[in-house]
């Protein structure tokens, strides 16, 4: 689907008459379904005919819309975004062509930032060096939420097929496997759980295995670096039988990025050791490159995968090394005594805020508990969540429906204040304030804090 | 001579990657990115062509207008945020990586785009690997106006979060 979205629709040029603004959703929870309207707005004399808007990725979808933008006019196109797996920030892309001529089309970006009621909300096993013609251990992964006493794996929806995956008889997790293998190499997928939970409906286990037979690469993944369009980008990759037993290579294929590869005898010669020769095309996307490299291997009857990696640029590509640039900045000025201070990691920790933030929320009306709360240091997160419970030791539920943002345009500490309407007159609550990190973990911010609501 | 010293420190780290047998996702000794807590302003959009046609692999495709790419070096550990603001047009970054293991979510949270004169940031490179990594400025909306798109590009080494008052009335 992403293929063909970028066939349809590759690149957009400066002279498009149509301005469509990134959609920021705020937060959900991950496998939840979130509306978003894209805002087209035409900015010419003519009006503009929509051919098409398909998303960029699977499990998002695009509703009913009116088919022209007019001239100096805007419509909105409602969309709906699938969280998936998703944690933190992420940006979901729409593909959007027109009849304007010479133009492929444009892209609309939806960004929301995606939370879990896992306590791991990103549970990964990797397996290391797993032998293909041995049996493996398995390992044990349990599934839990502080939000939830009865959270439940009910079942397993897909799983990929190098593990053997089986529900813990409490049903609180599950049992790993790697499972022996005649396809070699670096193997990762996701194990997906249904869970009983409706706000949490699944669980993702990403897994991986380095599945080992007679054949080995020296580096998988291999990260060719840099690749630049005009250039022979020839990279070499060892292959060895650890026992020093000659092997043969059969048929080599390319998979997700377009090359040319081939087994060639190592220099000097040397039994049990072979080079994978490979080279990155230049009629390809600039970017990040990712694929997979297939050998087969007649005599094990087994195939060998090696990952590979890099960033494809065009031969001109300016890159700017950041670090030098800002450095230079710091450089003696002329007629100068002493060099400028390039401000150091050490110094900044030591600097303490010389303001502080106010926030922007005005005092919560209505009646309730009123949390206040103020933070220093508040760069690497995104919001905060307040929990609650009935008990000090009690399970502890989200009651801030969404995510209080972090001021992190203002300098200085930033000060909150929430109000918990939906607490019982009279009753003793525990609550406790949840920082939510930019990448979606969140940690406690607080220790639980009883309070009895008047 | 940049683009050299930038090609060397990545062939080193492919040497290094291939070298290490087994072991491709240990993490690498690389100079820190975080030696300073500054940034570099007066930095225009205008200034660069249309360099890449996708940032995350599999995940983001980018319209047809100028990116910046900057190099940076992440070392282990680190602790930084890094931020761009852009004015006059809607900043999109990106942090790629040019030789290092990947995730299956290809960028995971490591891209991020917003509004014209609001910070955009992107995670801690705590949660990073050390090794070599490409930042990509772009817009978001492929709608710039030159030459007016201007932006401030930097990092900050983060403190832990610190909770100052809590009170409940």
């Amino acid at each position: 689907m992403w293929l063909m979205a970028v066939a349809a629709f590759p690149a957009v040029g400066l002279a498009a008459g149509l301005v469509i603004p990134p959609e920021d959703v705020g937060d959900a929870r991950q496998f939840a379904e979130v509306p978003a309207q894209l805002q087209l707005t035409n900015e010419t004399a003519s009006p503009i005919d929509i051919a098409g808007i398909v998303p960029v990725r699977k499990g998002d979808s695009v509703g009913a819309y009116p088919r022209q933008v007019p001239a100096a006019g805007s419509i909105s196109v409602p969309v709906r975004i699938n969280t998936g797996n998703d944690l933190g920030i992420h940006l979901h892309a729409f593909g959007i062509k027109t009849n304007e001529p010479g133009l492929a089309g444009y892209f609309a970006q939806v960004k929301v930032f995606s939370t879990s009621m896992l306590d791991d909300p990103m549970p990964k096993i990797d397996f290391g060096m797993v032998a293909a013609d041995r049996p493996s251990d398995a390992v044990s992964v349990g599934i839990g939420s502080r939000e939830s006493d009865d959270l439940r794996v009910e079942r397993v929806i897909e799983s990929p097929d190098f593990v053997d995956v089986a529900i813990a008889a409490d049903h609180r997790g599950v049992q790993l496997r790697p499972k022996q293998s005649s396809t070699w190499g670096l193997h990762a997928g996701y194990v997906k759980l249904g869970l009983n939970e409706a706000s949490q409906p699944q669980a993702w286990i990403e897994v991986r295995a380095d599945i080992r037979g007679d054949v080995v690469p020296d580096a998988n993944p291999f990260g060719f670096g840099v690749a630049r369009q005009g250039q022979k980008n020839e990279f070499s990759i060892r292959l060895s039988n650890p026992a020093g037993k000659d092997f043969r290579a059969g048929a080599v294929t390319l998979e997700g990025f377009k090359g040319d590869a081939k087994v060639v005898p190592c220099v000097p010669a040397k039994a049990g050791c072979r080079l994978l020769k490979f080279s990155v095309a230049d009629d390809q996307d600039t970017g990040k490159l990712a694929g997979l490299i297939k050998l087969n291997l007649p005599a094990s009857k087994a195939t060998l995968g090696v990952n590979v990696w890099g960033l494809l640029l065009k031969a001109e590509t300016k890159v700017i090394a950041l670090d030098d640039e800002i450095n230079k900045r710091a450089e003696i000025p002329q007629g100068a005594t002493s060099a400028a201070v390039v401000p150091r990691i050490s110094d900044a920790l030591k600097r303490q805020p010389e303001t502080s933030k106010t926030s922007t929320e005005t005092e919560p009306d209505g009646t309730g508990p009123l949390l206040r709360w103020t933070v220093a240091n508040e760069q690497e997160l995104y919001g905060y969540a307040i929990y609650r419970s009935e008990r000090a030791d009690g399970r502890f539920k989200r009651v801030s429906t969404n995510l209080i943002r972090a001021n992190s345009d203002l300098d200085g500490p930033g000060k909150y204040r929430w109000r918990d309407r939906s607490a019982d007159p009279g009753k003793s609550y525990w609550y406790q304030i949840m920082m939510v990190y930019l990448d979606g973990r969140m940690k406690a911010l607080s220790e639980p804090r009883e309070f009895q609501a008047k | 001579m940049k683009t050299t010293l930038m090609l060397l420190a990545t062939a080193a780290l492919s040497v290094a990657s291939a070298s290490a047998f087994g072991q491709a996702c240990t993490a690498q000794t690389a100079p820190t990115l975080n030696q300073g807590t500054t940034s570099l302003p007066g930095q225009n959009l205008c200034g660069f062509t249309d360099q890449l046609a996708k940032t995350c692999a599999n995940g983001t495709s980018l319209a047809t207008g100028p990116d910046a790419i900057y190099q940076i070096q992440i070392g282990s550990p680190s602790s930084a945020v890094i931020t761009v603001n852009g004015a006059g047009f809607n900043p999109y970054i990106a942090l790629m990586t040019g030789a290092s293991c990947n995730s299956l979510d290809t960028c995971g949270a490591y891209e991020n785009l917003g509004g014209p004169s609001t910070n955009v940031s992107l995670p801690s490179t705590a949660g990073l690997p050390a090794g070599t990594y490409y930042l990509v400025i772009s817009d978001a909306q492929a709608n710039i106006t030159c030459p007016g798109a201007t932006f401030t590009v930097g990092y900050t080494g983060t403190l832990p979060v610190q909770l100052q008052q809590f009170s409940i009335d």
